[in-house]
């Protein structure tokens, strides 16, 4: 009966707000209220009467959302497991924004998504998005804070700082991951190529900002202030090496057939980390004179061999091994430097940065390489016999991606001052992966939804899932019986987190049998008219 | 008439097969060649060795004077040969407009960072880019309309003439076609000879045709060359070769089947 | 390539001249770069010199090494031979052997001693494990993305590895179960699994740790070889040599091999090419199985990554005795093992040796990608 009230799109809305709003609790509810209003504008379908239509939809799911929210603070919030759900907005002028917010996004996305003209929807929406975007922080906050020097002052009863913060963390991080992917995505959306180790460029252009923004090496030649260049040319030279490396890597292997490139980029991605891990006691000497000297038996301090790097008293500790670099320094802006806790400024960094590097990715696909590396993806063989050089465009892209994700790599190193081998398994790598495929490779917007929707579950519907269950356990089911031990086996066999891995690989599996193509599939030339 | 193409003793073998014996062939400026042989005469394979595909285990390829035997195809397709394929191989995703403009590809210039700050120049290469491969595809009879739809989504016989348009789009001195009437209708393979003859007539662009249909070939051709296991057989004007013996012998041996298509 | 107008011009000069010293440069580089990892052929020439044992010492490892590595790799090389893909999931199903070979010798053995015959009919149930998951795998992801670009099937394949990673990982919550049990003696092995999921699990002691040789020729001798890996070895050559007469002699067998000919024709010569790619996976999934216990025999150890660095020296294996050929598998595994044998005793830590193998890995696809025993396949057009 429902689904003939409703569309399919707003019964996701409905079932999508009422999950969030169990799991994340009360006060997230702007945030909710943003989302599901979206959702709803995004399903319409262009029919008389759309707007109403939507306005009146959202209406009901701003209700539900409120009931919710409300139920929440009053009754669910006693209940055991849900102790960790934030549960301050419970002002009647909270409900009444976050109704506005709803019902006013609904209709606004409604109307946007059903303009006749392709082209002024395309900017409409990415305007729409970009505002959101830029208001984030203020979305999340309590109605009613003012916000001075970069700091938002609580002023609401009952909004504390910390919970404040459960979001824009993690979003800064999906920003980072969101770079990443739309750079994967032009290796594995555009040109189809499988790169499975993704990670070893995020891994280099992190360690190269670690290592020019740090006192790592210049502590050991003497000067630990040597190496503090500025963010803005470092973060250049970052995705300058990691391109670098992207060259190095691919020119070798890019003549491979897929699934060989596969399994080599899949070594890559294991093989740096494992580099990055025992670089921490280097002297190297010029090979021949090594050659000769260690063959008949002379020790390194002898004259034959020539001494090129770490010729000191010790050797050279490149990357401090398992312990890694630590404290990076933060980026200065005209004065103002960035610390760690303060993430408004992070957030518009990592902000620029993405927007930047989508629209630069944009304006590729639209020129003439994009097109040799779809055209290349298509058809290889027939790419080739129209004069698309295959090694040279593949390169073209692997180097690009690999541009992208040192600049995110560069990011984070800056962003959480301390990298260490450990940061860049193999995981990231899936996770990457998994957004670039569960969002719609080869669609930079549905590349980002997809890393929004992973990183949303990375980071923090696990966590709430984890701690809810957890709590349910320990306050219903083990009540009564005095058996911690079980209780610990239980807690670890249920502990969500724990099933990231698995979630991603359903994800792809599930995404490759049922919608290969990605929740927003690619689109077709109309849409992508250059301007 | 000056020489265009020339291929000198051109021979390859696969393991054991030998699936072209060395052919000597030459093509002339301005003329349509038809190329027939029954099925596994290696007509496509000799295709394939012009093209860069493969690389000949023996023989020369000259093309406009100079070597182009092992140039790697997209070089082959620089120097001004380009091919349509015997069994479609559009980039389907793409629309037929990008399809075109994939094959001007060797014709611009556009640079990575060019294409994100989209200087005036790069711009206006785009501009007539675009504009010239919308004329394209009113050239083959598809029309801009068409242009925005994705090449998987078109009917078998525009799929067909997209393909001549985008290997047209580079502006070719010598344009290959395998089997381009293959399932068509008798009225289909009317209007497709006519746009060959339009091609060579208006493009001035050298046709070389593989063909099965002995009808299409012989109203089309200037000269008409037979292969079959992978040898030349005969050679010449197309009434001339349709009364030679051998080749009569070559498509009734195999059970004449190619004549029905 | 070119056979340009002047062949003497100063350009081909160039480019022959760079033909040789872009690979000289290369191994210079090499040589710096690696001295870090410990790869100084001065330092390597002189100890082997000094100690020409350690040479041999490492063969007789690398065999045994070979042994397993030569099983798990004929699973990829079955399945890439049938269906032209790499499963990228038989890693992970060698690692869900090794646990169920575990738990299996270690539930029976009722707190006792692993009696050496409890140990060896692990093979049954880990063959039969693996055999079977591999062929739901492929019945249930893999199948229906066969007529799909070959990325979608390699991108679930992935999956499927990574969903099996985990499991494998979360087996270890149930370590924890006897703690809460401590009375109940009829669980009390699952403590084998330890009290950190992911923590490494090990093997009961099958076979005594003791020198053959040594007990043979007394002792004076230098070289070492164990029981397991004697037993290791035996039973590669036993599975080897029964599965080429499977593929040679049974019905199965030969249509398994007109399968990987063509599949098309045998599909007209009335062979179900589904059962019969289906039960490739199973094969080589049990072969997985069999490879798992004697790791198990062998390492002593296994954990949730087990499955990564034997998949890599495997599918390596594979690909350098030539993709698709049973015994081009057993010669790369050999390669493989005495090279992977040799850097963990000469490189400066045993983490190099998953970085010297991948460039064995890169250095072969790149210079010879069908492999030593591999043939060039026809190119279409």
């Amino acid at each position: 009966m429902m689904k003939k009230i409703l569309a399919r799109g707003e019964l996701i809305a409905v079932v999508l707000t009422a999950f969030l709003a169990l799991i994340l609790g009360g006060w997230q509810i702007m945030l909710i209220a943003a989302l599901a209003g979206m959702l709803i504008g995004l399903s319409a379908e262009h029919k008389a009467n759309y707007l109403p239509r939507a306005a009146g939809v959202a209406a009901f799911v701003g209700l539900i959302l409120i009931a919710i929210t409300h139920f929440h603070n009053t009754s669910l919030s006693t209940l055991p497991g849900m102790e960790h759900i934030p549960d301050q907005a419970k002002t009647v002028g909270t409900y009444l924004i976050a109704l506005g917010v709803i019902i006013g996004l609904a209709v606004l996305t409604a109307w946007i998504h059903n303009l006749a003209d392709e082209r002024k929807r395309q900017v409409y929406f990415i305007g729409l998005m970009v505002a959101l975007a830029v208001f984030f922080p203020f979305f999340e906050q309590c109605p009613g804070l003012s916000w001075t020097n970069f700091k938002f002052v609580d002023m609401a009863a009952g909004c504390s700082e910390q919970s404040n913060l459960l979001w824009i963390g993690p979003v800064i991080v999906m920003f980072i991951y969101a770079l990443q992917a739309i750079g994967l995505n032009i290796v594995a959306g555009f040109a189809g190529l499988l790169d499975l180790g993704y990670v070893a460029f995020f891994a280099i252009g992190a360690y190269t900002m670690g290592l020019l923004r740090s006192q790592q090496l210049g502590s050991q030649m003497g000067d630990p202030d040597f190496f503090r260049w500025s963010f803005w040319i470092v973060i250049w030279i970052a995705a300058a090496t990691a391109a670098f490396f992207g060259l190095v890597f691919g020119a070798p292997t890019l003549r491979l057939r897929g699934d060989y490139l596969a399994i080599v980029t899949l070594g890559f991605g294991e093989i740096v980390p494992i580099v990055v891990k025992n670089l921490y006691a280097v002297r190297i000497f010029e090979p021949i004179s090594l050659f000769i000297g260690q063959l008949f038996g002379q020790k390194s301090s002898d004259l034959m061999q020539f001494c090129l790097l770490g010729c000191g008293a010790k050797p050279l500790d490149i990357t401090a091994g398992t312990k890694g670099i630590s404290p990076i320094y933060p980026p200065d802006f005209f004065g103002y430097t960035f610390t760690v806790g303060e993430y408004v400024p992070w957030y518009f960094l990592a902000l620029t940065l993405l927007v930047v590097s989508a629209f630069f990715i944009y304006r590729l696909r639209a020129s003439r390489i994009g097109r040799a590396w779809v055209s290349m993806r298509e058809d290889e063989l027939a790419a080739n016999a129209m004069g698309v050089d295959l090694i040279r465009t593949k390169l073209t892209a692997f180097v690009l991606g690999a541009m992208f994700s040192g600049f995110a790599g560069a990011f984070y190193a800056s962003y959480t001052t301390l990298i260490t081998p450990d940061s860049f398994d193999f995981s990231i790598s899936v996770i990457i992966l998994a957004q670039v495929i569960l969002g719609g490779s080869g669609n930079i917007a549905g590349v980002m939804l997809g890393s929004s929707i992973i990183m949303l579950i990375d980071r923090v519907l696990l966590d709430k899932l984890k701690m809810v269950i957890n709590g349910v356990l320990q306050g219903l089911v083990f009540k009564g019986i005095d058996n911690q031990a079980l209780a610990v086996f239980w807690t670890s066999l249920t502990d969500a987190t724990a099933y990231k891995i698995l979630l991603f690989g359903l994800i792809l599996v599930v995404m490759m049998k049922v919608r290969p193509q990605g929740i927003l599939p690619e689109q077709t030339a109309a849409r992508r008219r250059a301007a | 008439m000056t020489l265009l193409l020339k291929a000198d003793r051109v021979t390859k073998k696969f393991g054991g097969l030998t699936a072209v014996n060395r052919v000597d062939f030459e093509i002339e400026k301005g003329m349509i060649a038809g190329l027939i042989g029954p099925n596994g005469a290696g007509k496509t394979t000799f295709f394939n060795n012009i093209t860069g595909l493969y690389t000949p285990t023996e023989g020369q390829i000259y093309f406009d004077g100079q070597v182009i035997t092992g140039l790697k195809p997209h070089l082959i397709q620089k120097r001004g040969i380009s091919r349509t394929f015997q069994n479609i191989r559009l980039f389907g995703q793409l629309s037929a407009l990008e399809n075109v403009l994939v094959g001007e590809h060797v014709r611009l210039h556009g640079s990575i960072l060019e294409a994100f700050f989209r200087p005036p120049r790069v711009m206006a290469e785009e501009k007539m880019a675009r504009e010239r491969a919308l004329d394209v595809l009113d050239f083959v009879g598809l029309g801009r309309k068409i242009a925005d739809q994705a090449a998987r989504n078109l009917p078998y016989g525009s799929q067909r003439r997209l393909e001549i348009a985008r290997a047209l789009a580079s502006d070719p001195k010598l344009l290959l076609l395998d089997e381009p009437t293959a399932g068509m209708n008798p009225q289909e393979k009317r209007e497709l000879t006519d746009l060959v003859r339009h091609v060579r007539d208006n493009m001035g662009v050298t046709v070389l045709l593989i063909e099965h249909d002995m009808k299409v070939v012989m109203g089309i051709s200037d000269r008409v060359t037979v292969l079959d296991h992978g040898e030349k057989i005969a050679e010449g004007l197309p009434q001339v070769v349709q009364k030679n013996p051998q080749v009569i012998e070559a498509y009734l041996g195999t059970g004449a089947a190619a004549e029905g298509a | 390539m070119q056979k340009s107008l002047a062949p003497s011009s100063n350009t081909s000069f160039l480019q022959r001249f760079g033909k040789v010293l872009l690979p000289v440069a290369v191994v210079y580089v090499l040589l710096m770069a690696g001295q870090p990892a410990g790869l100084e052929p001065g330092r390597l020439l002189r100890e082997i010199i000094s100690d020409p044992t350690i040479l041999v010492q490492q063969l007789i490892t690398g065999l045994a090494n070979a042994a397993i590595i030569t099983i798990i790799a004929i699973g990829y090389t079955m399945v890439y031979g049938i269906v032209e893909m790499v499963n990228f999931a038989h890693s992970s199903v060698f690692m869900l052997g090794t646990m169920v070979a575990l738990l299996f010798m270690v539930a029976l053995s009722g707190g006792q001693a692993t009696p050496l015959w409890l140990a060896l009919l692990a093979f049954i149930p880990a063959m039969l494990f693996c055999g079977v998951l591999n062929s739901v795998i492929e019945r249930m992801a893999y199948r229906s993305l066969r007529s799909q670009p070959k990325i979608v099937s390699m991108i679930a394949a992935m999956g499927m590895d990574f969903i099996l990673q985990n499991i494998g990982m979360q087996i270890g919550a149930f370590g924890k179960l006897p703690n809460a049990f401590p009375k109940d003696q009829s669980i009390a092995w699952l403590r084998v699994l330890g009290n950190q999921n992911p923590s490494p699990k090990s093997f009961p002691q099958v076979l005594p740790n003791i020198n053959l040789l040594e007990s043979i020729f007394g002792p004076d001798v230098v070289l070492r070889i164990t029981p397991a890996e004697v037993v290791v070895i035996l039973s590669a050559v036993i599975l080897v040599y029964g599965l080429s007469w499977f593929v040679a002699n049974t019905r199965p067998g030969k249509a398994m091999r007109a399968v990987a000919q063509n599949p098309a024709a045998a599909a007209m010569m009335g062979i179900d090419v589904n059962k019969i790619i289906n039960l490739t996976y199973a094969i080589g999934g049990a072969l997985a199985g069999a490879a798992a216990v004697m790791y198990g025999l062998y390492k002593g150890t296994t954990s949730w990554d087990v499955g990564f660095v034997n998949g890599l020296y495997s599918f390596t294996a594979a690909v350098v005795g030539g993709i698709g050929n049973i015994a081009g598998a057993a010669l790369g595994a050999l390669m493989i093992g005495v090279i992977s044998a040799l850097s963990n005793q000469l490189l400066a830590s045993t983490d190099w040796s998953k970085a010297i193998v991948f460039l064995v890995l890169v250095l072969v696809l790149v210079f010879k990608p069908t492999g030593i025993l591999g043939s060039e396949g026809g190119e279409k057009a």
